[in-house]
């Protein structure tokens, strides 16, 4: 595990571009906690708020945003890192597969539980400032919002590592990393379902059953992780 | 005990097993000694060099270093060893500094001594001046010294260079050659590709020639 922290770590030595900083900082701080504030805020006291589910409940979708986009960084970086023969000497360190795929899946990760933990008390803000109608228990929506965002970054990561590791060209692995979306959105739209419907005892295990597949999905990306296919897909 | 290995050692890619990179390579290096690589290009020094850093791995024979055997215990290979890769290899917006560390971070070196030692590092390299700066703002001569200065950040017993000579300047490439003899002195192994008959023939303690994924012949002691 230290050794996963020092590779994230390393990760973190190349740092982003600029713009795609600012992007993100606008995104969160300011254009979707407002506009969920806004408009959830102001359906719930309409009467529309029996037939729409509360956007709240698809915080993960935004919350998702600084991960998604901390994989699309990690996945340039290690594509590229690939591409320039950079992997090699972390290859031949004294370095498991497991601690690789860790390594490049725990800055994503972080990043998507910060997501939600930033985002959540400008949307509070938000809601107060437009006088939208405030969430009922704001910490459970934090926590909800954390476990989801999780669960989904970690569907995403996984499949982000693994095309950024075994993919060729930049267009399949942008199309494999792809393939990890219709999940995130199932998963989405379930909790979104349950939550309308009244069972929202049944998102907690829901989110779990996820997460774990999500872990397991990592590790899988781990066990097939394979030296001499990284050094010759360049 | 030797050093580095390796019986009948074969290796071809999956998809062509009929061209055999390395064929039947059957040689041994000695703690203490420095043993070069020489052949023309293509004629299988760096496959060998990737098969015993367990980047590659083999398909038919065996390969040694350190007493571990690759094929099952590459974790203790790459415990062991130190490989300068023929591209430097360096991330652009790191710095040397922090490249070395991270090294000797995953060799199992604390926060502290990992600082200490890629300092020490880089001063013996004469890297003291670059050492905050980003990788891609230096030349190629300084990138493939911070290579070498990763490849013995933390001494490893054995030590593997793919082609050492290729773009250091003359008064770099002695103060390498001068610290592969130190590391000889003091019992470690190296072995080194190069195209250079001056590292093959001055200093090294044998040089082998290969050509088609053979050793062909040896010289020296």
């Amino acid at each position: 595990m230290k050794k996963s922290f020092w590779i994230a770590l390393d990760l973190c030595a190349d740092p982003p571009p600029r713009f795609l900083i600012a992007i993100s900082a606008v995104m969160m701080l300011v254009f979707l906690p407002f506009q969920m504030a806004f408009v959830d805020g102001s359906i719930a006291r309409t009467s529309l708020a029996h037939v729409m589910p509360p956007l709240r409940h698809t915080l993960s979708a935004h919350g998702a945003w600084p991960g998604i986009l901390a994989v699309a960084l990690a996945q340039g970086t290690v594509f590229s890192r690939r591409q320039r023969r950079e992997l090699e000497p972390l290859l031949c360190a004294p370095v498991s597969a497991r601690d690789i795929v860790t390594g490049y899946a725990l800055p994503s990760l972080a990043l998507c539980l910060a997501g939600p933990a930033v985002m959540f008390p400008v949307t509070m803000l938000g809601y107060r400032v437009l006088g939208g109608a405030f969430p009922p228990e704001p910490m459970h929506e934090l926590a909800m919002s954390g476990l989801l965002v999780l669960t989904a970054g970690a569907w995403v990561t996984a499949a982000g590592i693994h095309a950024a590791l075994g993919a060729r060209h930049v267009q399949s692995m942008l199309l494999r990393t792809a393939l990890g979306y219709p999940p995130l959105v199932l998963i989405d739209c379930l909790v979104v379902a349950l939550r309308a419907l009244g069972w929202g005892a049944l998102v907690v295990p829901l989110l779990l059953v996820a997460l774990g597949a999500g872990v397991a999905l990592l590790s899988c990306v781990a066990r097939t992780l394979d030296r001499e296919r990284l050094l010759h897909r360049v | 005990m030797l050093a580095i290995e390796t019986t009948g050692l074969t290796w071809h890619p999956r998809e062509d097993p009929h061209r055999r990179v390395l064929d039947g390579v059957t040689m041994q290096v000695a703690w203490g000694s420095v043993v070069a690589l020489v052949g023309r290009n293509g004629s299988g020094k760096t496959t060998l060099l990737r098969v015993l850093a367990t980047l590659l791995p083999p398909r038919a024979g065996c390969a040694r270093v350190a007493g571990e055997d690759v094929a099952t215990a590459p974790q203790r290979v790459r415990a062991a060893i130190g490989l300068l890769t023929e591209e430097a290899g360096l991330p652009d917006r790191a710095t040397p500094l922090w490249h070395l560390r991270f090294h000797a971070l995953l060799r199992g070196a604390t926060w502290e001594t990992s600082r200490r030692l890629a300092l020490e590092t880089l001063a013996s390299l004469g890297l003291e001046r670059v050492a905050r700066e980003p990788m891609a703002a230096l030349s190629r001569g300084t990138r493939q010294r911070v290579a070498v200065g990763r490849a013995i950040v933390c001494d490893p017993p054995v030590l593997l260079l793919d082609e050492p000579d290729a773009t250091l300047d003359e008064e770099i490439a002695a103060i390498v050659r001068a610290y592969l003899k130190r590391r000889a002195l003091a019992g470690r192994a190296v072995l080194l590709a190069t195209h250079d008959p001056i590292w093959a023939g001055r200093y090294c303690d044998e040089a082998l020639a290969m050509s088609d994924g053979r050793i062909v012949s040896r010289e020296g002691s």
